[in-house]
């Protein structure tokens, strides 16, 4: 139970969105750190401890191979911290690796961030009356992944029950390719069958008659919606008018640029913690 | 057409020919249904069963020349019409469409473009009825057969049909959910008046339920003649005789007793030669399972718990059980397609063992009949080599020529598929396929059979077949292990009977002892 779903799912979108562009546009270490801290934050509350872990594990082998890789190339920066036999390595390079690294990782959980806080049921229902074509695509492979993933194995279970004696690589390889015909076969005879269900269940007729087609899932705005979403509007332009300011001094090279408090980081800040500002009118339901 | 009120479903004179085809599929059939009746059509695979009810559907209507006049509640057939008209079709998994049971459900408003205040009520109203609720935000894949094909049902129901056209809508599904989705269609016909049509060859299962019968034959209706009253007499010589198997003509043979009639298949088939074995002589056993502990996954319910079980060299054994009880578990295990996480399976057989799975679909590579059958053959056992052969020999037109072709013609007949041999395996009807299925598996003559419910989508006349072959397999050693709902065809064919509960076997017994000592199996009664 997350405290997006007590509202229009565009809140979420939205929010996600503006977060994903700024940190994107922002290659600042402060703003970058933010964000990716704020994203670990959310991914420990929406999935446990134990997915922030592993999370965490991978993420910052990741960051300090992409720091080490650009610290090791790059040559740029004037504070030497070592120097290998003519490879120099600077801090303004190491911090710049840094910062990409953790602008990475953090889009990633970002991302994993708003499939857990969109499902893809609200974003079918967003798209279903503009795109109801792609959006049953996309509703149908969700569904036949996993299906022809069982079937696959289903298939190569039968195969090797009768078959016992496959032994080497030429007799391995053709017999995936059987396999895989064999599946081939049998979802495509099976989408003929789901073509006519769909056509019973008149697929396509909104066109026909010049309608939209709709989805059961679309939700009336509420006031509270409209409110959240005019929330959000205030930090994005309270970010546009100060952020900028906050970066402007900022370089990596040759020297890394002074950091101080800036008016911009809260802001930012304040953005990001633009959830916590939905759960106050929500606190009973959510305790 | 008629004065009075008008009848939902009126035929005149309708043919159909498919296209490409010679000969029509329906032949001139006039035939009407009144408003609230609960229709049985009965007819053999291939007797155009399904090309009529979808004729009364456009959307879905066969490519072909159709004349006559079709009527729907005293109008002609067009695309306003047709919107009284739902069709639920065979498989629930191929006829699902969406990830959620939800959306499915809404699949059908949300194309006509409904209101979604309207889909949302009318979800509710159909959930109410057969208690959906628990489902409404599940996956469809991992609903069982019986679920889904409930759920199929409201994805048309939810169109507000006022008739309901039905194509085999219980024959993927199990006993009990059969019996279900049965009463499902019976309080729509009798609590909201709804006209029901049904295409079945499980004329027995709606027996209590039809108000009337219609039975295609090579694409004529006959109707009988009977009143609104159900006249069980009079439809007795298509309707439910053909449901039961004929016993006598099935009468196994004593244990053992024919085993002295060894096929002789040394010259075609190298190194299969059966050993018969004398009357009375202590009978091998070289299929042994000791304490099997199985389940899908850590922290998932064991499926099996503990489990013995060893089976006879020449022996049928039948298993049955619940949905989900286990034995299609057990039947991989024993073919060695999973491992117990504990104990042991013992199979002598493996390599002379052959494997028929739940979907025939799984089985199938070739793109027609015949060469479907010969994939296996060649060299018998060693399917690997002799496919690539076949392959090879089929491609340069030499079908006939095959030396196991008089083999296959025979199974062919048997099975009452040789006008088939040239088509495309999923060009057949469900139980064509499962034939087919049958037949594959039946022609590596293995020494160990495991079938996964064998008799299932068949009609009456391909199980009483099926049952011949698994007797004259037996008959010649094979030992065969076959997990099934049909308590008929078990009783009819098996030595054994082994009763899967609770993830071990709550009885293994002589098929005449179990029967005689079970108190809540139909075919006690009988």
């Amino acid at each position: 139970m997350t405290v997006f779903e007590f509202y229009h799912p565009v809140v979420a979108i939205s929010y996600v969105a503006t977060v994903l562009a700024m940190t994107m546009c922002a290659v600042h270490p402060i703003v970058v750190l933010l964000s990716a801290f704020a994203a670990y934050v959310l991914t420990g509350l929406l999935a446990g401890k134990e997915a922030l872990r592993r999370a965490i594990l991978w993420q910052l082998g990741a960051v300090a191979f992409i720091a080490l890789l650009n610290a090791l190339f790059s040559g740029n920066g004037q504070t030497v911290l070592a120097d290998l036999g003519g490879l120099r390595i600077t801090l303004e390079a190491l911090v710049y690796g840094l910062t990409l690294g953790l602008l990475l990782v953090g889009l990633i959980q970002w991302f994993s961030v708003f499939s857990r806080l969109v499902g893809e049921g609200d974003i079918f229902a967003l798209l279903a009356g503009r795109l109801p074509t792609m959006t049953l695509a996309l509703t149908m492979t969700m569904r036949l992944v996993p299906l022809m993933a069982k079937r696959a194995q289903a298939i190569a279970a039968v195969q090797h029950a009768n078959q016992p004696a496959a032994n080497g690589f030429v007799a391995t390889v053709r017999g995936r390719a059987r396999q895989i015909s064999v599946l081939m076969g049998w979802s495509m005879e099976e989408s003929l069958e789901s073509a006519d269900s769909m056509r019973a269940r008149y697929w396509g007729f909104w066109r026909k008659r010049g309608m939209r087609r709709t989805s059961y899932r679309s939700r009336r705005m509420r006031p509270r919606d409209v409110a959240a979403l005019l929330l959000l509007v205030a930090l994005v332009v309270l970010c546009a008018l100060t952020l900028p300011q906050a970066l402007a001094g900022w370089t990596f090279y040759p020297h890394l640029g002074p950091l101080g408090l800036k008016a911009g980081y809260v802001a930012f800040f304040l953005l990001l913690a633009y959830p916590a500002f939905l759960v106050l009118p929500m606190r009973g339901l959510l305790s | 057409m008629s004065e009075g009120t008008p009848k939902a479903i009126e035929l005149r004179d309708v043919s159909f020919r498919y296209v490409g085809v010679e000969g029509p599929v329906l032949r001139d059939i006039t035939w009407s249904v009144d408003e609230g009746e609960f229709v049985v059509v009965t007819g053999n695979s291939g007797s155009g069963k399904s090309t009529l009810l979808r004729c009364l559907k456009p959307e879905i209507a066969p490519a072909g020349e159709l004349s006559g006049e079709i009527a729907i509640g005293g109008a002609l057939l067009s695309e306003e019409t047709s919107q009284l008209v739902g069709f639920v079709a065979q498989n629930p998994m191929s006829q699902t469409v969406c990830d959620e049971v939800s959306d499915e459900l809404a699949f059908g408003m949300e194309n006509r473009g409904a209101d979604p205040h309207e889909i949302r009520r009318r979800m509710a109203e159909v959930s109410l009825y057969f208690g959906l609720e628990p489902l409404l935000h599940k996956k469809t894949n991992e609903l069982s057969g019986g679920e889904l094909q409930l759920v199929a049902l409201s994805s048309v129901l939810i169109c507000t049909p006022h008739i309901l056209l039905l194509d085999e809508p219980t024959s993927e599904l199990d006993p009990v959910a059969a019996h279900n989705f049965c009463h499902a269609l019976f309080r729509l016909n009798r609590e909201l008046g709804m006209t029901i049509v049904i295409a079945t060859h499980q004329s027995e299962l709606y027996r209590s339920y039809a108000t009337s019968w219609a039975h295609l034959d090579e694409g004529e209706l006959r109707v009988p003649s009977c009143g609104p009253q159900l006249d069980v007499g009079k439809l007795s010589e298509f309707s439910f005789d053909e449901e039961r198997l004929d016993m006598e003509r099935l009468a196994k043979p004593p244990h053992g007793g024919a085993q002295n009639t060894p096929r002789s298949r040394s010259n075609d088939h190298g190194g299969l030669e059966r050993s018969p074995r004398g009357i009375g002589s202590q009978r091998a056993c070289n299929v042994v399972a000791r304490d099997l502990w199985f389940r899908y996954g850590k922290g998932a319910p064991w499926v099996l718990r503990g489990l013995d079980a060893q089976f006879d060299e020449g022996s049928i054994t039948a298993l049955m059980g619940g949905n989900g009880c286990g034995k299609t578990t057990f039947l991989q295990m024993v073919a060695g397609i999973l491992k117990p996480q504990h104990g042991k399976v013992k199979n002598a057989l493996q390599t002379q063992q052959a494997y028929l799975p739940q979907s025939p679909q799984a089985l199938f590579t070739a793109d027609r009949v015949d060469d479907e059958l010969c994939e296996w053959m060649g060299d018998g056992l060693h399917g690997q080599k002799a496919s690539s052969r076949v392959r090879r020999n089929t491609l340069r037109g030499q079908r006939d020529t095959f030396p196991q072709r008089e083999e296959i013609n025979e199974i062919l007949r048997r099975f009452g598929l040789e006008n088939l041999r040239a088509r495309h395996p999923y060009d057949l009807s469900g139980g064509q396929m499962q034939l087919l299925a049958l037949a594959k598996v039946l022609l590596r003559r293995p020494q160990l059979l495991l079938l996964d419910e064998p008799t299932h989508s068949l009609d009456s006349p391909s199980r009483e077949r099926l049952a011949e072959l698994l007797h004259e397999e037996r008959k010649h050693g094979c030992t065969i292990v076959m997990a099934t709902h049909d308590g008929e065809f078990a009783r009819a064919v098996s030595d054994h009977v082994a009763l899967l509960f609770d993830g071990s076997f709550a009885c293994m017994q002589e098929t005449e002892e179990y029967f005689a000592s079970t108190f809540l199996t139909v075919e006690k009664s009988r």
